[in-house]
């Protein structure tokens, strides 16, 4: 019997150890928070065709059409830069700006010949479209795309929430492993 | 219970009562504690799944699962019936696609329950009204074109919607992240059970 409770003790007793054994060093840091923003970020994806127009110089000229089809990217996420973290005691307070447009760019590759439609040039006197002009037309239209993807509400909310639920679940899992229940307040910068 | 044996034990040495019958006490304890982590274990873990889903598409079904939207700007060719090239149409479309939230399933691998999400489908393709044309030549630029121009652009916008994967991966993508923040509530209540939910797209 004595040796049965003793058992029992040394269990109970390993088992108070196991459980008192936290990882105090497990604590929520803002650089880790940022670190986090920079994943979250959203990427997406739309197909769109930059046109431009060429004036005639002369009345012997045509007016040309220009057209080019490509496939394009919008980065969504919250400035890294601006999100802070405060820790007071079990309270962890998130500073964390709207998403916005990180960045815009063209998908590799989905810029081809085929990508070009171009009005037919004058018989005699012609009037070029240039390689410059060309970049201009795409410049164009990816800065019209980035504002209409910035006017997107609902997908720009869809990456600030990504971004909150990723630096929780951050946050939530050090809590676990300190053995501390951490209550996280958000906060807008704006 | 430790403390009570000890406290026993104790009692036993000052006033000398009768030896108390521990080892019945402690098995008695011990098939106690077996029937409630029995109970634990096996109530409605069986149903838990099903629960699951039937939570879920509550969910779902309440929030009409936003469906993700794309902008797609395109160029259509328009040829006569042998096949000869007489306009390039630019057009202004947008594409709706998300899954259809009834073919959700779930199963359940130990204590990790997952979402199994279905394929993403194409629900709605849109060619705005305003249509660019540069004609191979002029004189093919007839009253009637518009017509023939607005339904080839329907038709070429709803084939490479079909065939556009990165449309696809996005949708999928929007999918899990709407799907993840609808049952976050849900996720915290099976957690605390002991439960982790997974999401995995149908091809996984």
């Amino acid at each position: 019997m004595k040796r049965l409770l003793t058992i029992l003790l040394v269990v109970a007793c390993i088992a108070t150890l196991a459980c008192s054994c936290k990882d105090n060093s497990a604590v929520p840091t803002e650089t880790e928070i940022r670190a986090i923003c920079e994943l979250a970020t959203i990427r997406s994806y739309y197909n769109n065709v930059a046109k431009e127009t060429k004036e005639k110089d002369t009345i012997f000229q045509k007016k040309r059409e220009m057209w080019i089809e490509y496939e394009g990217y919008a980065d969504l996420g919250v400035d890294m830069q601006e999100v802070s973290m405060k820790l007071s005691g079990n309270t962890v307070t998130v500073t964390i700006p709207a998403a916005k447009v990180l960045e815009v760019g063209i998908v590799d590759d989905t810029l081809t010949e085929d990508s070009y439609v171009m009005s037919a040039d004058g018989f005699l006197f012609k009037n070029k479209i240039t390689t410059e002009e060309q970049q201009e037309a795409i410049q164009k239209a990816q800065a019209k795309m980035e504002e209409a993807v910035s006017g997107n509400t609902a997908l720009l909310a869809q990456a600030q929430n990504r971004a909150k639920s990723i630096i929780e679940n951050y946050i939530r899992q050090l809590g676990q492993a300190a053995g501390t229940e951490y209550d996280i307040v958000w906060k807008d910068t704006n | 219970m430790v403390t009570e044996t000890t406290d026993a034990k104790t009692s036993t040495t000052t006033n000398q009562p009768p030896k108390p019958k521990l080892m019945p006490l402690l098995c008695g304890a011990g098939v106690i504690v077996l029937a409630i982590l029995l109970c634990v274990v096996f109530s409605g873990s069986g149903d838990i799944t099903i629960e699951t889903e039937t939570a879920l598409k509550r969910i779902v079904e309440q929030e009409k699962l936003s469906t993700a939207e794309f902008t797609y700007n395109s160029i259509a060719v328009i040829a006569d019936e042998k096949g000869k090239e007489l306009c390039h149409v630019a057009y202004e479309g947008t594409v709706k696609a998300g899954f259809d939230f009834s073919a959700l399933n779930v199963t359940q691998k130990n204590k990790t329950i997952i979402v199994h999400l279905p394929e993403i489908t194409i629900s709605s393709v849109n060619v705005d009204n305003e249509l660019d044309y540069i004609f191979v030549k002029e004189r093919y630029n007839t009253e009637d074109f518009y017509a023939k121009a607005r339904a080839t652009c329907q038709a070429d916008l709803e084939e490479k919607a079909k065939s556009s994967e990165a449309l696809f991966a996005t949708a999928r993508t929007s999918a899990i992240d709407t799907l993840t923040a609808l049952m976050t509530p849900l996720a915290q209540k099976l957690e605390k059970d002991g439960y982790t939910i997974e999401i995995q797209y149908v091809e996984e």
